[in-house]
């Protein structure tokens, strides 16, 4: 794979080339077979910054073409050792040129967000944080079949919350042609932190993936206990090479599950822009699979019924009256648990092989200790007091609730 | 309350004390006679609305009905929804193509080898 940048103004081109051993399929971090649709995208940014470090730009590539890469990947100008070291051993990957360029190293921690209830738990966590928030915009090439994904409202929502915000907006997403336009990798969302993260000062970036994504396995990954998790593992490939290019990844709400993190968004100030459909204008759209679970969620926080319009013979609800496993069990345990009269909506079928109790979800309303353990040094006391305040540890029973998830 | 009145035999001052605390907490005849009236104007009013608005809804159905959707115009629409969809895959594929026409140009002409040397620029 060659890469090589152009940029016009505040515009960043990207254009990209398969050696003879590449394929326009490929596989993502967490086993996805992926399709490439085109080999050309843009990330608009705010304004034209000063300077990019190459590893920056070079890390940017990476996290859209590494699916389908399979020898070696070239940078259209030198990157650090450190970085193609981090490729070398994440991947088995040769990357370079290297050059003499020193490793780079910022100051900051920005969360990237997007408005959902994790990214708002995190917010919360770090009031002070600025936000850098990425817009999927359409490609000048590739037909937008999407146009029900509404970016804009989302822009819009984030610009509301009166907090420091820089918008980069791309088309990265349509690079990927199947299952359908969306991150190649799911770090290609870092995609505008990591070209704004020189003008920013950035050394961190906060995302919300929570204890599902970084320790269960995730909803389309292995589904079970994950310490070495290659996306999200600090030591994983994608933590050693972000840490390589100076911008950690830090989950500060990666030891608590998406029932905290909703808690957390709905007692937030910003409750009023907190958005996660990706279709509703004026307010969630109530009808798509993403509305349907967190509304189990919410309503398992609330402590109330189920208020949806999705019956059983919905598209959206099939997957519910199949038996386990499924994608983020563990929050269908904890609403199944919880939430009144279940027995009599599109969960009781999953409800019934479930069979899960208060007590034995109970491990979900605290943090997994381990977690802020691994969060880099400069901003891990103010999430870890944070947390001690708001939340509490869970015990050893319960961590080991998370150890061996997915083993039993 | 009248009856009560006139067949116990109660003291003026009691029975005074008594009538004004009904009175107190108690409507009037008159004034239940004007609210029953002032509710009969208003389900009067409420009537000829309706009808006013059946009408009106008589009205547009047979305005409706003698809209037409021109078969020909449909037959257009869904010729052309239909192309844009064709299209759009067909696209997808052109697209893939030049991704791969690019990688055997490459192939043939060695930039691949020579960006690899350190030599070329890449894509």
């Amino acid at each position: 794979m060659r890469v090589a940048w152009t940029a016009e103004g505040g515009t960043w081109h990207l254009v990209f080339r398969l050696d003879p051993e590449d394929d326009v399929t490929g596989h993502c971090a967490d086993g996805q077979p992926l399709k490439l649709a085109t080999n050309t995208f843009r990330a608009e940014l705010p304004r034209a910054p000063r300077d990019i470090h190459p590893d920056l730009l070079a890390l940017a590539a990476w996290t859209v073409v590494a699916p389908w890469t399979r020898r070696r990947v070239i940078f259209d100008r030198p990157i650090s050792p450190e970085l193609a070291g981090a490729i070398g051993e994440g991947w088995g990957i040769e990357a370079g040129p290297t050059g003499t360029a020193g490793t780079r190293s910022g100051g900051r921690l920005a969360i990237s967000y997007s408005g959902g209830a994790d990214s708002v738990a995190v917010a919360a966590m770090l009031p002070d944080a600025p936000f850098v928030h990425f817009q999927r915009v359409s490609h000048p090439r590739v037909p937008n079949r999407w146009t029900h994904y509404r970016s804009d409202v989302l822009a819009s929502l984030a610009e509301k919350t009166g907090r420091e915000l820089t918008v980069v907006r791309s088309d990265l997403e349509f690079t990927l042609a199947e299952p359908r336009p969306g991150y190649p990798e799911h770090h290609a969302v870092a995609v505008g932190a990591l070209l704004m993260a020189d003008e920013l000062d950035l050394g961190g970036l906060a995302l919300g993936y929570e204890l599902g994504s970084r320790w269960l396995g995730g909803a389309r990954y292995v589904h079970r206990y994950t310490p070495d998790n290659l996306m999200w593992a600090p030591h994983g490939a994608w933590g050693r090479a972000f840490a390589a290019a100076g911008l950690h990844l830090v989950l500060p709400v990666g030891g608590v599950s998406e029932a905290v993190t909703m808690r957390l968004a709905l007692g937030s100030e910003l409750r009023a822009q907190l958005r996660w459909c990706l279709r509703g204008v004026g307010g969630p759209c109530g009808t798509c699979g993403k509305c349907l679970y967190k509304e189990l969620i919410q309503a398992a926080v609330e402590r109330r019924p189920l208020r949806t319009t999705i019956t059983e013979g919905r598209p959206v609800a099939r997957k519910w009256q199949q038996p386990p496993p499924y994608g983020g069990q563990e929050m269908i345990e904890y609403g199944c648990a919880r939430v009144p009269g279940i027995e009599d909506t599109v969960f009781a079928t999953a409800a019934r092989h479930l069979r899960a109790t208060e007590s034995s979800t109970a491990w979900l309303d605290r943090c997994y200790p381990p977690a802020i353990a691994e969060i880099p040094e400069p901003w891990r006391k103010q999430v870890h007091d944070f947390v001690d305040g708001e939340i509490g540890f869970m015990s050893e029973d319960e961590a080991r609730r998370v150890e061996t998830w997915g083993m039993t | 309350m009248v009856r009560l009145v006139k067949r116990a035999l109660v003291p003026a001052p009691l029975r005074r004390a008594v009538l004004g605390w009904f009175d107190s907490r108690y409507i009037s005849r008159a004034d239940h006679r004007q609210d029953v009236k002032d509710a009969l104007w208003e389900v009067q009013t409420l009537a000829r609305e309706v009808t006013a608005l059946r009408a009106e809804v008589v009205e547009l159905r047979t305005r409706v009905a003698g809209v037409k959707l021109d078969p020909v115009r449909a037959g257009r629409w869904d010729d052309a929804h239909r192309l844009a969809q064709e299209t759009a895959v067909a696209l997808d594929g052109v697209l893939r193509n030049e991704v791969l026409l690019w990688q055997a140009v490459d192939r043939a002409t060695g930039t691949a080898e020579a960006a690899s040397a350190g030599k070329g620029s890449g894509a």
